[in-house]
């Protein structure tokens, strides 16, 4: 064990290298966060992780009140969490409270805030992780206390030791597959890009000068590659396996 | 070592210093630093793929210590392309090594990789993957002048000090933050399923209402977006940072 005193993320990197499982890690994880005073963590995986064999799951791993955990899921919250839908869009780690982006909330979302405070789940940060082929995973950690101090240097710390816990977790699972990288061609992302500025097949067809059936056929490629029914999930998909930027 | 001149060399330390390094190059200039502390040698920072959300185009580094003289060959011989490591990027999950002097290379590509790469004097290398939302992809390779491979400690000491980097990056060079669009809560939901692939009855079915409401909401949704089409108004709300993909 290394001594407490010497600079936390160093200290973590090192500790979560000799993980030997995935409860080991949790423990040390907690401990490192702890320090930094968020004693509640959840980890979800926001995407299919495929080359590890893992699905998408709501809390993998946590220590979030149980009976919290019960009334989100009854309450149907998973699709509603405004701290998951920004753990999709932000680039950092960001704190909950935010009134830049709570501005923007519904009224349920709003209230959703309100009670995982009263839950216990105060002063609470997100935090993305990406990995390979557009697999999104995220942090969620609080305070059962509050009145944390979310400084710069705070919510760098978190992010950091977050980004070595899921480069530690992904190495414990060990890549079960290898996934090649989608590459589109030159038409389907034409295809891609003009139903994105929302033109139909035929008005596409009379942009690039070729037939309507080219552009089936194309289409039709596309949506069987990236596995989804219309070029809407084509396009959703596309941008997370990082094929496309919008 | 003592205690301090440990705790001067720490990572703490390092993003410490980085944070408040008034713009983007001298945060850079921090991270070369703290990476030459740790027996790295040149430092070069690539947007791989378009970052729309800074407005920037995919550049080959856009911030090095590599001579330009040297950037501007690779970059000629069209190893932005080829140059195996990029694949590497592509495939890894966080940092990985790459050694352009071990084994033989499979292609005629890789050997102009592996000679460029020898000429800067690297002989292993860190290779970071930096992802942002929206599918963008950049990097930060680190040179090592060293035939040893790396300490998996100092792997993820270059990895942590890039990814700290590169959120500065992105803070500072973020473009204006798009026009704010509130949605209703059923307009979120229809958006969501809608990016799943689901047709307008399907949706009607997943939310336990009528097409004809799920339609309501949905030419709201088109309205608020200024779009044309469902799948348009996807691609709009991914690049608004409104959508959960």
């Amino acid at each position: 064990l290394i001594a407490k005193g010497f600079p936390l993320i160093d200290r973590f990197i090192e500790v979560s290298l000799s993980c030997k499982s995935q409860d080991e890690l949790f423990v040390a994880f907690r401990a490192a966060m702890g320090e930094l005073g968020f004693d509640r963590l959840i980890v979800s995986l926001m995407t299919d992780h495929t080359r590890f064999g893992l699905n998408a799951q709501h809390g993998i791993v946590g220590n979030y009140p149980a009976d919290w955990m019960q009334f989100y899921v009854a309450s149907g919250y998973e699709e509603l969490d405004p701290v998951r839908q920004w753990v999709v869009t932000a680039d950092g780690p960001f704190a909950w409270r935010d009134p830049a982006r709570n501005g923007l909330l519904s009224r349920i979302q709003r209230n959703l805030l309100h009670e995982a405070e009263d839950a216990g789940l105060k002063d609470g940060v997100g935090i993305p992780l990406r990995g390979a082929h557009g697999a999104l995973a995220g942090v969620g950690a609080a305070s059962s206390v509050g009145r944390l101090s979310l400084t710069p240097t705070i919510m760098a710390h978190a992010q950091l030791i977050a980004h070595q816990y899921y480069a530690a977790y992904l190495t414990l699972h060990s890549a079960k597959r290898r996934v090649s990288p989608v590459l589109l061609s030159t038409h389907e992302r034409e295809v891609l890009k003009w139903s994105a500025e929302g033109k139909s097949k035929r008005e596409i067809a009379a942009i690039l000068g070729v037939s309507r059936h080219t552009v089936d056929y194309h289409c039709r490629r596309l949506l069987e590659r990236l596995d989804v029914p219309n070029v809407t999930a084509a396009l959703m998909r596309a941008v997370q396996m990082g094929a496309l930027q919008l | 070592v003592s205690e301090a001149a440990r705790r001067a060399q720490s990572l703490d330390d390092a993003i410490a210093v980085a944070s408040r390094a008034p713009s983007t190059e001298e945060a850079f200039a921090t991270l070369v630093a703290a990476l030459r502390a740790r027996r790295f040698e040149h430092v070069c920072f690539s947007l791989v793929t378009d970052h729309p959300a800074l407005a920037l185009s995919a550049a080959f580094a856009l911030l090095g210590t590599c001579p330009s003289d040297w950037v501007e060959r690779y970059r000629a011989t069209g190893l932005v392309q080829t140059d195996p490591l990029w694949r590497r990027l592509y495939e890894a999950e966080h940092a990985v090594e790459y050694r352009p002097l071990s084994g033989t290379a499979a292609t005629a590509a890789a050997r102009a990789a592996f000679t460029a790469w020898g000429e800067l004097g690297c002989r292993s290398a860190v290779v970071v993957p930096l992802r942002s939302s929206g599918g963008a992809l950049a990097a930060l390779i680190a040179t090592s002048p060293s035939d040893r491979s790396l300490d998996p400690a100092e792997l993820c000491a270059a990895s942590l000090l890039s990814v700290h980097f590169h959120g500065l990056y992105l803070q500072r060079r973020a473009a204006p933050a798009p026009a704010e669009v509130a949605l209703t809560d059923a307009e979120r939901q229809v958006l969501i399923w809608s990016a799943r692939g689901k047709t307008k009855k399907e949706i009607a079915i997943v939310l336990g209402t009528s097409p004809h409401t799920v339609d309501y909401h949905q030419r709201k949704l088109l309205k608020k977006l200024a779009v044309s089409s469902v799948a348009a108004a996807v691609a709009r709300a991914i690049a608004l940072r409104l959508l959960l993909q």
